[in-house]
């Protein structure tokens, strides 16, 4: 008797935990958004921007008056970087807390299990930081995409090396979807302009040693060295080069390059390196400089690209609810295909299936400690300063 | 209550979960179940057999890859798919463990979590099948109760299975080698073999709920199907149900679920810290799991019942030869 | 090209650099084991600590790392000497794999409170960059600076131990807790010390990474897996093995990723600790257990 009475408490608690965690929120007037964010696991970097670039949406949006009326407000979970969290989370969201409009997580490889979910339940998910095009040949209809697509990434740099004269390129990309589209995209275009791809080389996540690479690609003197890699792998690669003492005359390193932590992190070593962003501060896209100002008065410092991507594409998302006149998703999703606008992030128009074809990438350098736009030549800021000096002759 | 109708009714009511509950809740409850049904095997080759093993996750990759790539490039269906996963890594598992159970203590633990280590990088590495970092896409998956059915009959199976080994000369075996392995041999127990047999097992099950894992996902990648964290959390769910026990992983994986998901969705932002609050409390406190403090207050029997009672039947006399 | 001397000679120098890295790492991973037979899961995350002290002295008062990381050391030993008085004493002589657990619990908060307090943002320290050309062959600065002290701090530890009385006490600790007792060692006392010590040694180790490598709050639990096959490497519990394990691995891997590719450089620490495991346990320098 006593056991069965134990157990049935024990049954109780377990059920009230249950109950507890599953249970849905309660409805509400305003709209809410829901999103997540990766705040532990490899993309935490990410996190602090992503999020504060959403908050700075939803206050400015309420400043305005709300969305169609109503007042906004914002629902995050952690995706731990991890698909199948990802996948989860957006079942919460959009089952259990019966969230308005969904947004994107960051990385492709998250936004891969998401969009399945989002798909599933005919929810419009713009994915403000994935790029991946994969993504789009699924025949998904209500995933948008408003990042540029991977394969555009480096082939800026071609470009650029070519416009110097340069004649040999190496590359050593970091393993993920991304970076598996941009750089065989750039050693394609390498090949066909007539530079020599002495290297092409993919290392795993979490390397922390590139001496072997860079060895080999110093002892086959390549020009040009092409880092497909986001911030730590960035930092490395130059710290490495310069100890290795390869001097490429265009180093290049990637996304991790354009973060001010690259520059904090290496200091004058960061002169003269390339870098590939999504976005800069002085671009002239429209309500940019005053994106810029407020992000800094309200957090303390400037956004970067992934912090002005999450808020052009919420701009974007306004935009298309705003068109549409209503949560409708399906008029939300025509809405979001016929737009053709410029956000702070650049410019927007996708194609039928959802994937971006109005956003281009920037190549960018460091010069006396600021970045410069080198390409493309419409928004360069500054000449390119190429070939960059030997290690030796720095001072 | 007969005990077939008991599980008869069990079964039938977790099984009708998926009538009433949202797609949220079943989401949540096919983790539960993984992570549960990891934590069964963990417990036969580390529990029982006293083997501690940090790599169990190689076999769920294994499953993960296994069936993803028939999946996609053979259009094969998706529980076939996974069973097939579960077999190839029961057939890995022979040579593996034959190598690897010559270790003891932390040697095997360390050991084990090395080969996870080269098995994400074999992943990274052999591109043309499992393309490397990129990871593998899948078909989506719009029915979730047909997973949550694959794996609630997959952690039944283990019950069941533990239940078992529990009751049988096996399980015996298994124990014996754990507490005193020099003993058990010199007492004539082939314990490679018995070694061996668990670490089939424990390698078997992990496989398939790795391929069913990887059709819910719908995406598979090196980092997620080998992750440590994996094995870790598998790990603190049997220690906090106990080890060694029939109810203890289940016990274990399902509060353990129930509270990660808790504080995962009330804390987003110190969700991992209260988890590993929860790991510390669990080994300072409850050391021998919940399954223990429930038996020694008498809510669970304590286990192996049947050989309990096959020792204590009295043995008859016979009478003694004219 | 690839059969040149000069560049075996380069890719040697590497691989010892590497060693050296993974040597710091390891040093006080070896010493809690070798005395206390506990695999400290959160030692990364204190690696990590130590070079985020480091890296907060060099930001905020402009204090030079190398200066820095005595007090880094420090700060860790007593941070070190804390847990072991509150949270490790508990679960000695208990199961095997609780100071684990327990430990990997440990390291998942202490991961969290990182990201809370200083974000998720990778920091390095540009300072000591650049290398030395030295006949042909170019030393990197950092790096070498990261295996002479991992070689002073190897040195030391087997001096501390073998020829002071704090050392004796270890060891004797180390052997045989019981006897130890009887001979008026405070053992529990020197249980702090050490795993103070394992602490302090992590920060050391943390504070030149920041030099080298970027950090982020996760950067511990990267490492910490690299760390178990230099130490299994070299020998359970011997410091000097660690070193030694430290630079094999090191080697192999820069041999590894330059002959095949660098994805199976890094897989070549976890084949040689599986090799060592089953030809000899003990490692290179350990000691045989039963």
């Amino acid at each position: 008797m006593n056991r069965r009475w134990y157990a049935l408490v024990a049954v109780a608690a377990l059920a009230a935990l249950a109950a507890g965690t599953l249970s849905p929120a309660s409805g509400q007037s305003p709209i809410v958004v829901g999103a997540s964010i990766s705040q532990t696991g490899r993309l935490a970097v990410t996190a602090t921007y992503v999020h504060q670039a959403y908050q700075l949406w939803v206050d400015d949006v309420n400043a305005k008056g709300g969305l169609l009326g109503r007042p906004v407000t914002l629902k995050v979970y952690d995706d731990k970087s991890d698909p199948g969290t990802g996948a989860k989370l957006y079942e919460k969201l959009i089952v259990d807390d019966k969230v308005d409009l969904v947004v994107g997580p960051y990385s492709t490889p998250v936004s891969a299990a998401a969009s399945t979910v989002t798909e599933k339940y005919k929810k419009v998910m713009v994915a403000p930081m994935a790029a991946g095009d994969a993504l789009w040949k699924r025949g998904y209809r209500y995933l948008i995409q408003t990042l540029t697509p991977s394969s555009l990434y480096y082939i800026g740099v071609v470009d650029l090396a070519l416009e110097r004269g340069l004649k040999t390129i190496a590359f050593i990309s970091e393993d993920s979807e991304a970076l598996r589209v941009a750089t065989p995209a750039a050693a394609d275009r390498a090949q066909k302009k007539g530079l020599k791809v002495v290297h092409n080389e993919y290392f795993p996540r979490g390397t922390t040693d590139f001496s072997a690479m860079l060895t080999r690609i110093k002892a086959l003197g390549a020009d040009v060295l092409v880092c497909g890699c986001y911030e730590p792998e960035s930092i490395l690669s130059v710290r490495q080069s310069k100890e290795l003492d390869y001097s490429p005359k265009l180093l290049f390193a990637g996304h991790g390059a354009a973060v001010p932590e690259f520059y904090k992190g290496l200091g004058k070593d960061a002169e003269f390196v390339l870098a590939s962003d999504h976005w800069d501060s002085r671009m002239k896209t429209p309500g940019n400089a005053e994106f810029v100002e407020r992000f800094k008065k309200k957090y303390g410092r400037e956004p970067n690209y992934h912090a002005a991507g999450t808020y052009g594409a919420m701009q974007v998302f306004e935009a298309g609810v705003r068109k549409a006149g209503s949560l409708d998703q399906d008029k939300i999703r025509q809405a979001l295909g016929e737009l053709d606008l410029a956000t702070v992030f650049g410019h927007y128009k996708v194609s039928e299936t959802g994937g971006q074809i109005g956003k281009t990438s920037i190549i960018v350098q460091w010069q006396g400690g600021k970045k410069e736009i080198l390409w493309p030549g419409e928004t360069a800021t500054a000449k390119p300063m190429l070939p960059a000096p030997a290690w030796a002759d720095r001072r | 209550m007969p005990r077939a109708l008991l599980v008869g009714l069990v079964l039938g009511g977790v099984g009708a979960v998926p009538l009433v509950a949202n797609n949220y809740v079943l989401s949540v409850l096919i983790s539960l179940a993984m992570f549960t049904g990891l934590a069964y095997a963990w417990n036969i080759i580390s529990g029982y057999t006293g083997y501690l093993s940090f790599g169990q996750v190689t076999f769920f990759g294994v499953g993960a890859y296994t069936a993803a790539v028939l999946i996609i490039k053979l259009h094969v269906a998706w529980p076939l798919a996974s069973l097939a996963g579960g077999v190839l890594a029961a057939l890995l598992s022979v040579p593996l463990g034959w190598i690897m159970l010559r270790l003891r203590g932390p040697y095997f633990a360390i050991g084990m979590l090395g080969l996870s280590r080269i098995a994400e990088r074999i992943a990274f590495a052999w591109e043309p099948v499992t393309d490397g970092g990129r990871g593998l896409y899948l078909p989506a998956v719009l029915d979730l109760r047909a997973v949550y059915w694959a794996m609630v009959l997959v952690v039944a199976a283990l019950v069941g299975i533990t239940s078992f080994l529990d009751n049988s000369r096996f399980g015996l075996r298994l124990l014996a080698i754990r507490e005193d392995e020099g003993g058990a041999d010199n007492l004539g127990v082939n314990t490679t073999l018995a070694k061996l047999q668990a670490f089939v097992l424990s390698a078997f099950f992990p496989g398939v709920l790795g391929g069913i894992y990887a059709w819910h996902v719908s995406y598979v990648d090196p980092v997620t199907a080998f992750a440590t964290q994996v094995d870790l959390t598998a790990v603190v769910a049997v220690l906090l149900g106990g080890a060694g026990t029939v109810w203890g992983p289940l016990i274990g994986g399902v509060t353990l679920s129930l509270l990660a998901e808790f504080l995962w969705a009330r804390f987003p932002f110190i969700h991992t810290a209260l988890f590993g609050a929860l790991v510390v409390a669990t080994v300072l406190f409850l050391p021998k799991g919940l399954a223990d403090a429930f038996r020694r207050r008498g809510w669970l029997a304590p286990g192996r019942a049947f050989l309990r009672r096959l020792a204590a039947r009295q043995a008859p006399l016979e009478a003694a030869p004219e | 090209m690839l059969w040149e001397p000069t560049l075996w000679g380069q890719l040697l120098i590497h691989g010892v650099m590497l060693g050296g890295l993974y040597g710091l790492l390891a040093l006080g991973l070896n010493l809690v084991f070798g005395v206390m037979r506990v695999i400290n899961f959160a030692h990364g995350e204190l690696v990590m600590l130590g070079g985020f002290f480091t890296f907060w002295g060099y930001t905020t008062l402009g204090i030079h790392p190398l200066v820095a990381l005595p007090f880094s050391a420090a700060v860790l030993f007593g941070v070190g000497w804390v847990l072991q008085r509150f949270l490790m004493e508990r679960v000695l002589g208990g199961q095997p794999m609780a100071a684990l657990l327990v430990t990997f619990g440990l390291s998942l908060i202490i991961i969290n409170v990182g990201l809370l307090v200083f974000g998720a943002d990778i920091r390095s320290i540009p300072v000591v960059s650049g290398t030395l050309r030295v006949a042909g062959f170019v030393i990197p600065k950092a790096r070498g600076l990261a295996f002479l002290t991992a070689m002073a701090l190897t040195v030391a530890t087997v001096a501390f131990l073998r020829w002071t009385a704090l050392g004796r006490a270890i060891r004797a600790t180390a052997q045989h807790p019981e006897v130890a007792i009887t001979c008026g060692v405070d053992v529990r006392r020197t249980r702090l010390v050490v795993f103070g010590l394992g602490a302090a040694l992590g920060a050391a180790a943390g504070s030149l990474l920041m030099l080298i490598l970027p950090m982020d709050p996760q950067s511990g639990s990267l490492l910490i897996l690299k760390a178990f096959a230099v130490i299994i490497v070299g020998g359970l519990g011997s410091v000097a093995g660690g070193l030694l394990g430290a630079l094999v691995l090191g080697i192999a891997e820069v041999f590894g990723s330059f002959f095949i590719a660098t994805v199976f450089g890094e897989v070549m620490a976890y084949v040689l600790m599986l090799l060592v495991l089953l030809v000899r346990p003990a490692g290179l320098l350990g000691i045989a257990e039963r």
